[in-house]
């Protein structure tokens, strides 16, 4: 009965690293820019939601949708003003930069917000669970946020595999010099993934902040997680990410059965332990 | 193959720099200083320097990984808790003196580097850092489950543990301290000794052939593995020594803090974002970077810390910044700006005699000028293992003036290296006709021979014909370059070499591998990009476009031969007149055996009236290439109208038209050119001398460009020995563009007017305008009749067909040039005055300035040219059977000068016997006087009888040609 629920918890809290890991993913298999500001975009996005429903007032919904949209205008900014600078064939340039923003965000969140931990405020609905008989029960956040992983993924697989816009990301993945050629403008499609990227950040930000408590300095922790996740899942899979969240999750929920201080230990574990069998991880979508 | 080995140990390799000698210098006093600094520092001004120190050590392990390995980690902090936990826990748990403790803590940190690793470098680039950053945590995590040592809060150092260090009761009782200040001091030193020790044994690393390789690999991983270093073996150890370090370092740091907790000990801002900084803001991928951005950091954190969170966003930015706008940091733009290193880890070639060259003086900025478009961190961040190369002479080009001088300058035993832009010599065989001087040249270098057995001989060379097509009905024919009978003899007497046809693309690997063999040092794919030049030297930066790295090398002198797009003649600024773009012409390579046509006639050239062939260089050409089966057609376009775009089919139509049937042929390559006819006014500026098509450009007729370019060469090669060696002043120099010059505008001009000269032709045969073949040839057909008109016209046609001896008999333009200029000392008689057309006929004299007349001696039975006896590299005083005086005064002289005068008496019982009595004829002087002959066959002076003090007045004019006459 434990281990029935170890996994359901399991599986649920992927869906949580999964939707932290997808925008990841996503900019990852476009542009193999590795963004060590992801967490804490998503600390940012947390906050604009947070100042949405706490100091406008907004339902939390159309503070998401702000927060979104926002996110959408920074990313395309963030790409085409800064980032499209750091790509090459050198993998220390964006490393560094994005380094650099993360270290400029945390620091400008304390400033702005001081350290103190935060909770988006979701209502009766946050507590909320499901039964399911047998003494087993799932709670209503994790459920939505594995379904919102789900429906994002989805939405992105439609996006890549289905419009012209995602076939410029696939071919701008595969070879970016070719796609130039072709016509495709490489620094505006980029841009557009880091936006659109940002806006699963805004989703993901807001199951961060509803799920648990969060502070300016928390980014970092859960960008690991959702880098575990692209990784273990391999790089460019959208389907491949909900695994390796997955499998994260589950890792973390058996672990914390050890002790609580084993949970995110047994996390970092089980990608070791992966990245030793399948250095390119577990569903590789293509040769890199 | 003595003179190889001589070459050899002309150069050394250098691993030091000026500035490299003088900061070992500092350092001998600085360190002695640091060491003594704690008698009269205050404690807290010792716990900032030792947190600088600390700073350094793991800026530098981290900047040994990232920066020369190419290993990005962001998760160094892995290995400073685990030293901080391990010497805590061998301090507090096992017993160990703290000293002891920190030392294992580093072999702990090697040893456990080695599972990290192994698990790590499954990983590349972006995953390799992720995977680091999961390590530290996974390190974080398990010593927070430590309880024994305090678990997720923590522990501190007891303090008996803590004074346990052995020296602390010496030191505190030798500097009257009490022991929590003793233990400060002791941290000091020990982080000194530290930082001192890992930037010694990471500079001692990277002058290694391991280090070299190992910023090799990170720009190129494949290559530095097919060199034959084990890249995973030398990143793998980089790794572990690194972690060692880092471990080490954490050690002392909490050993000098006393507590420790996994937040502070694993924490990614503490020790890898601040040491990122440090690094990427100093400078990364060098030794002094690190060192500078501590220091800066340090700065920054005194003057900021009282901001706080502005503090690190001020930090970020400025890693943002640098890393956009300087990615090589502070120090990398020092060292572009400067070529200024205090830890030299490249090498560099040093020539024969090579001061240290002046690195305070400042090198132009030599950012690729083509690489605009490429972002700064594309750029490699920096090229330990790309040698600076030192020479004396830098050639840039290797057409026939680069490797013309390259192989006189090697033979004259000059240090030089030659650069040319493409992989290989000419491609194409444009240059052919080779005349007397060049051979003559080519005869002194000893590779004569073997250019005749590649070359066409003369005999094949000149039934110059004029024809509608190369079947089709011939309007003239002249007997060229030598080959009508009483030409024969004129060219026959001029010289010992004969003239020859060989296309450049056989001429120059002859020339080359004379150079090679010689010991000159070539670089292919390796373009000029731009040069300074002050009263030390040159520095040219070039790009290598193998590797496409941008590396400088040092020369005393420049040569530009690089060509008639000359980069070099644009960034001098040297006047150019005349105009380019006269005509348009294209050349057409073909094989097809046209003998049938031929063989009756054989020549290099047959002009072919067409309908609007005037153009171009004045008629439809084709010219052999090789007999009688490689083919060059020639036909003009309308320049104004643009590159003409011919189908396959209308190039072959253009050749059929011009051979006159439809011979089986095959077209091999098709090349467009411009007539041009442009001098540059000077060929110099300073140290820097262009020849060649660089500073004369001009059309094919009278095949004179390739010959006046080797030319250039043999002027210019021995001036350039006589002055690097310090017998001659560089004003001596000077004389090369004095001297040449002249030659360049006479040659452009000669050619131009050849082309003019074919237009009368086409008027006499009244076909200048005609439009269609029909046409053509009842204006040909005109000639033909019994008129009087007739008559006058095929007199006329006569006279301007042998008017065309001017290009192709003009023996007096090729071998006639008198010189007029500081190296050339005047006897005091009248220029001899031409009896014959000056142009047509050369006219041998001895009268300074001119080039030594040639008639054949004799030596033990040898048949030798008077030129054999001059030359290579020296001065030579031709006397005759009562000279003795001269050779004596030639001794005198070369003992005083430096320069090496060598005396030959020719005559009756002499070493050279006057066999035919032609050198009497010609030369000029008495039996006792004498004719000075420079290096290059010019006669510098004579005198026609021994003077009364004939050292004296040798000296005197050996002065003055040498510059030194003031």
């Amino acid at each position: 009965m434990i281990i029935a629920d170890t996994l359901i918890q399991g599986i649920l809290l992927g869906g949580l690293y999964a939707l932290f890991a997808t925008g990841l993913s996503l900019i990852f298999g476009v542009m193999r820019l590795v963004n060590l500001a992801h967490g804490d975009l998503m600390v940012v996005a947390a906050f604009a939601i947070l100042i949405g429903v706490e100091a406008l007032g907004l339902p939390i919904i159309l503070a998401a949708i702000v927060a979104g949209v926002g996110m959408f205008a920074f990313g395309y900014l963030l790409q085409s003003l800064l980032l499209n600078r750091t790509l090459g064939k050198d993998i220390l340039p964006p490393l560094l930069v994005t380094f650099g923003l993360s270290i400029i965000l945390q620091n400008g969140m304390l400033e702005a917000f001081s350290a103190d931990t935060q909770r988006i405020p979701f209502g009766a609905l946050g507590g909320a669970s499901i039964a399911l008989g047998g003494g087993l029960a799932v709670g209503v956040m994790p459920l939505l946020t594995f379904v919102s992983a789900v429906a994002v993924i989805v939405f992105l697989n439609w996006l890549f595999y289905h419009t012209e816009t995602g076939r410029a990301f696939r071919a701008t993945s595969d070879n970016p010099e070719i796609a130039q050629l072709m016509g495709i403008d490489n620094s505006r499609i980029f841009a557009l993934a880091m936006a659109l990227s940002l806006v699963v950040v805004a989703i993901a930000g807001l199951y961060l902040g509803a799920r648990a408590t969060f502070d300016p300095l928390v980014g970092p922790s859960r960008l690991i997680f959702a880098f575990e996740a692209v990784i273990i899942g391999g790089l460019g899979s959208f389907w491949g990410t909900l695994a390796g969240g997955i499998i994260l999750g589950l890792a973390q929920s058996f672990g914390a059965q050890i002790s609580p201080e084993w949970q995110t230990l047994s996390g970092h574990i089980v990608f070791l332990l992966v990245l030793l069998v399948r250095p390119r991880g577990l569903f590789p979508r293509a040769v890199d | 193959m003595a003179d190889a080995a001589i070459d050899a140990s002309r150069y050394r390799v250098a691993k030091s720099t000026r500035a490299s000698i003088i900061a070992l210098a500092v350092m001998a006093v600085l360190v002695p200083a640091l060491v003594l600094a704690p008698a009269v520092m205050s404690r807290s001004l010792l716990q900032d320097l030792f947190f600088v120190l600390t700073m350094i050590t793991l800026a530098q392990c981290w900047n040994l990984l990232a920066g020369f390995g190419g290993l990005v980690s962001i998760g160094q902090q892995a290995f400073v808790g685990l030293g901080g936990y391990a010497g805590f826990a061998l301090a507090i748990l096992v017993g160990f003196d703290p000293l002891a403790a920190i030392a294992c803590a580093g072999i702990l940190g090697a040893l456990l580097a080695l599972p990290t690793g192994f698990v790590l470098f499954r990983l590349q680039g972006a995953y390799f850092a992720i995977g680091t950053w999961v390590a530290a945590e996974v390190y974080r995590l398990s010593f927070a489950q430590w309880t024994t040592l305090g678990g997720g809060t923590g522990t501190s150092l007891p303090s008996d543990v803590a004074r346990g260090i052995v020296g602390l009761e010496t030191v505190a009782t030798l500097f009257d301290v009490r022991s929590s200040h003793a233990r400060d001091i002791l941290s000091y030193w020990v982080a000194l000794v530290l930082a001192v020790a890992v930037i010694g044994a990471i500079y001692a690393f990277l002058r290694t052939r391991n280090g070299l390789a190992l910023s090799a690999m990170r720009d190129n991983p494949d290559a530095a593995e097919s060199v034959g270093v084990d890249v995973r073996r030398v990143k793998f150890a980089v790794y572990v020594f690194a972690a060692a370090g880092a471990a080490l370092t954490g050690a002392l740091i909490y050993y000098q803090k006393a507590s420790i907790t996994p937040q502070s000990a694993f924490s990614v801002i503490d020790w890898t974002a601040f040491v990122l900084f440090i690094v990427v803001i100093g400078g990364i991928g060098t030794l002094e970077g690190p060192i500078i951005g501590a220091l800066i950091l340090f700065a920054l954190q005194n003057w900021l810390a009282d901001f706080g969170t502005w503090y690190l966003m001020a930090l970020g930015a400025l890693a943002i910044l640098v890393m956009l706008v300087a990615p090589r940091g502070l120090w990398g733009f020092v060292v572009e700006r400067y070529d200024f290193s205090l830890f030299p880890t490249r090498r560099r070639l040093i020539g024969p005699d090579t001061p240290v060259p002046d690195y305070t003086q400042p090198v132009r900025e030599m950012r690729l000028p083509h690489a605009a478009g490429v972002s700064g961190a594309d750029l490699p961040l920096e090229v330990p293992t790309m040698f600076d190369i030192e020479t004396d002479v830098l050639i840039v080009g290797s057409g026939p003036a680069g490797v013309a001088s390259a192989a006189l300058l090697s033979s004259y035993g000059v240090a030089n290296v030659m650069i040319e832009k493409y992989s290989w010599l000419a491609n194409m065989p444009r240059a052919h006709i080779t005349n007397q001087r060049t051979m003559e040249i080519l005869r002194e270098l000893g590779v004569e021979e073997e250019v005749y057995k590649e070359a066409v001989p003369q005999e094949l060379m000149g039934n110059n014909v004029f024809c509608e097509s190369l079947a089709g009905e011939e309007v003239g024919r002249l007997l060229t370059w030598g080959n009508h009978p009483a030409r024969r003899a004129d060219y026959e007497l001029a010289s010992p070499s004969k003239m020859v046809d060989i296309p450049q693309t056989l001429l120059e690997p002859i020339i080359f591998g004379k150079a090679m063999r010689e010991g000159c040092l070539v670089r292919f794919k390796t373009e000029y990009l731009s040069h300074t030049q002050d009263e030390n030297g040159v520095v040219v930066t070039v790009n290598d476009r193998v590797a496409d790295v941008t590396y400088r090398i040092r020369a005393k002198y420049l040569i530009g031969a690089d060509g008639g797009r000359s980069q070099i003649v644009e960034d001098l600024g040297l006047p150019l007149e005349g105009k380019a773009d006269l005509a348009g012409s294209m050349n057409i390579e073909f094989d097809a055996d046209l003998s049938h046509l031929v063989e009756h006639r054989p020549s290099v050239l047959y002009w072919i009236f067409q309908p609007g062939s005037a153009g171009g260089i004045g008629a439809g050409v084709l010219r052999m290439i090789r007999p009688w089966h490689k083919w060059l057609g020639m036909w003009s376009y309308d320049i104004a109208k643009g590159r003409p775009n011919y189908s396959d089919e209308e190039i072959r139509q253009i050749l059929f038209r011009l051979i006159g049937e439809e011979v089986p042929l095959k077209v091999t390559r098709v090349s467009y050119w411009a007539v041009n006819n442009i001098v540059a006014r000077r060929y110099s500026v300073g140290r820097v001398f262009c020849m060649g098509d660089a500073v004369h450009r001009h059309p094919p007729t009278n095949g004179l460009g390739s010959n006046t370019s080797i030319q250039d060469a043999y002027n210019l090669a021995w001036k350039l020995k006589l002055v690097l060696d310090g017998t001659a002043d560089p004003a001596l120099l000077d004389t090369y563009n004095d001297e040449r010059q002249p030659v360049g505008k006479q040659i452009v001009n000669r050619a131009n007017k050849s082309i003019t000269d074919t237009l009368p032709i086409f008027d006499t045969l009244g076909i200048s305008e005609t439009e269609t073949q029909e046409e053509m040839r009842r204006q040909l057909d005109t000639r033909k009749a019994s008129t009087v008109e007739a008559e006058a016209q095929r007199k006329a046609l006569n006279k301007q067909i042998r008017n065309k001896s001017y290009e192709f008999n003009c023996h007096g333009v090729e071998m006639g040039q008198r010189y007029r200029s500081a190296a050339v000392v005047p006897d005091g008689t009248p220029e001899p005055e031409y009896t014959r057309d000056r142009e047509l006929y050369y006219h041998p004299t001895t009268w300074p300035g001119a080039r030594l007349p040639h008639v054949w001696v004799e030596r033990d039975r040898q048949k030798l040219s008077t030129l054999d006896l001059v030359g290579r590299g020296r001065f030579t005083v031709l006397t005759g059977v009562a000279g003795a005086g001269w050779s004596l005064a030639a001794a005198r002289v070369s003992a005083e000068t430096g320069a090496e005068v060598r005396a030959i008496q020719i005559g009756p019982g002499c070493e050279i016997n006057d066999t035919f009595g032609d050198w009497a004829l010609v030369s000029e002087v008495g039996d006792s006087g004498c004719v000075l002959v420079r290096p290059d066959g010019y006669v510098g002076w004579r005198a026609p009888m021994l003077s009364a003090d004939p050292a004296a007045e040798l000296r005197q004019v050996m002065r003055r040609i040498l510059g030194r006459a003031a």
